[in-house]
């Protein structure tokens, strides 16, 4: 079964979850189970991050009928994953820090998929400078920052951006800049020391 | 090129999707710019950061596809999506009528005044007539996607074939139409929708696993295209002859193709 599932497309998957095939929706998680979580953690931070991913794909599974055969799979299943963690942040009243929520776990413990063979001393160095980079962005307005994440999300176009993020193009690419220059303006000099580790 | 423009365009260089054309613009302006040039370095520093994926803590990920297991064993579903499926079905099968009815009355009252027909008998006919065609041909066409996919989502889950039941139905309302002409216009329609169906029902149903249901849906797709025409032939008359018309002819079809199906059925059963 998993051998015939790696060979179907999502919108295959998706069809047949749709019409009540478990394994088909299992298989479609854990192919974007990865790429999900990161979006869940750009956008409601590292914290919040856990609930969104499983709130995220309840939805997605509870909502089976509204798919329509045949539609691209990845941009409906972001859109639900998008109004998920924006119904969390509203609920929360405003931007989620990357710091330590009350209570909540230590946002040191979160781990980065390393890049392409630094070595110990560099990973390190790379990693604290992506740590402050995601503090900044936790920090970004809501808009700017899911223009952000959503443009990370591996292969999405402007347009489906766009799509997922209900407005134009123009706003897309506009959030993104805006989101970009205030970054670059927080972290100022930081960024050219980290040019040679990242 | 400003450098208001360059640092906009350098945001997009650095999050990738720059046309050629504009990445050649931007690099011509790096090129003497010392200052956009620094922005565009911190941009892309600040992506390749960005672009490092937080990994999923394996514990979360085996907590997070438990908790899917078991919404998936109880079969969980969201009524309020649900409804919204339901409702957004239903537009798309109303929405070929509605965009006819528009259609048809804004030129019924032009036709009217050259035909003497009443506007309110050309708007029912106009508007069953195109929802209907619509309707047929959107189903024919949605083999993946397109707005007929529910529709066609739901024929599959039947065991049927789309295609072939949007084809049977032409086939039908085509064969009714030929078979009728020839004979007075009193019931020749009926006689031709009945022997058309009959025809379409049959033919469609031979090669389908479930031919009672498959000569059904034929015979509603044959209907809704046939019966306007018969109604139509039905002119100058007042829009209670053309419904009673179209009523008819559209019945004749439905019923020969649904004693199609049934034949094709029987002579399967008997074969095996």
């Amino acid at each position: 079964m998993r051998g015939r599932d790696t060979e179907r497309s999502d919108e295959e998957l998706a069809a047949a979850a749709a019409g009540g095939d478990g394994e088909a929706f299992g298989e479609l998680f854990r192919r974007h189970r990865d790429g999900t979580y990161a979006f869940c953690v750009r956008l409601v931070g590292p914290g919040s991050a856990p609930d969104a991913l499983q709130e995220g794909w309840l939805r997605i599974w509870r909502s089976r009928a509204t798919y329509e055969d045949g539609r691209p799979f990845v941009p409906w299943a972001y859109r639900i994953m998008r109004n998920v963690c924006i119904d969390m942040l509203r609920r929360r009243k405003g931007t989620i820090p990357l710091e330590a929520e009350a209570g909540g776990e230590d946002v040191s413990v979160l781990d980065f998929i390393p890049a392409s063979g630094p070595d110990p001393g560099e990973k390190v160095a790379a990693d604290e400078a992506v740590r402050k980079v995601y503090e900044a962005l936790g920090r970004l307005p809501l808009a700017q920052r899911e223009a952000v994440a959503l443009r990370l999300v591996e292969g999405a176009s402007y347009e489906e951006i766009a799509r997922v993020a209900g407005c134009s193009v123009g706003t897309v690419k506009s959030r993104l800049h805006y989101g970009l220059e205030r970054l670059r303006a927080e972290l100022g000099s930081l960024l050219e020391e980290w040019r040679e580790v990242l | 090129m400003r450098c208001s423009r360059a640092r906009r365009l350098a945001s997009e260089a650095a999050a990738g999707g720059l046309p050629v054309a504009e990445r050649a613009r931007l690099e011509r302006h790096l090129g003497h710019c010392a200052s956009c040039r620094a922005d565009f370095r911190q941009k892309q520093a600040l992506w390749a950061a960005l672009s490092r994926a937080p990994a999923l803590p394996p514990r979360v990920a085996a907590e997070v596809e438990a908790v899917l297991a078991g919404a998936v064993a109880s079969g969980e579903r969201s009524g309020a999506a649900e409804l919204g499926a339901l409702l957004r079905a239903l537009w798309r099968a109303a929405a070929p009528v509605v965009y006819g009815l528009m259609i048809v009355a804004g030129l019924a009252p032009l036709v009217a005044g050259r035909t003497g027909h009443s506007p309110a008998s050309l708007l029912i006919v106009g508007a069953a007539a195109g929802g209907a065609a619509s309707s047929v041909l959107r189903l024919a066409s949605s083999r993946r996607g397109g707005s007929s996919a529910g529709a066609r989502t739901l024929l599959v889950r039947m065991g049927l074939d789309p295609m072939r039941i949007a084809a049977g139905g032409l086939l039908a309302a085509v064969t009714g139409w030929v078979l009728g002409r020839p004979f007075p216009p009193a019931w020749g329609g009926v006689l031709g929708a009945l022997a058309g169906g009959l025809v379409g029902g049959f033919l469609l149903a031979v090669g389908e696993r479930r031919p009672l249901l498959a000569g059904l849906l034929a015979g509603l797709a044959g209907a809704t295209l046939l019966a306007p025409v018969l109604a139509l032939g039905a002119m100058p008359a007042p829009w209670t002859h053309l419904l009673l018309r179209a009523a008819s002819g559209g019945s004749a079809l439905l019923f020969g193709a649904v004693l199609g199906g049934r034949v094709a059925g029987l002579l399967r059963a008997g074969s095996r």
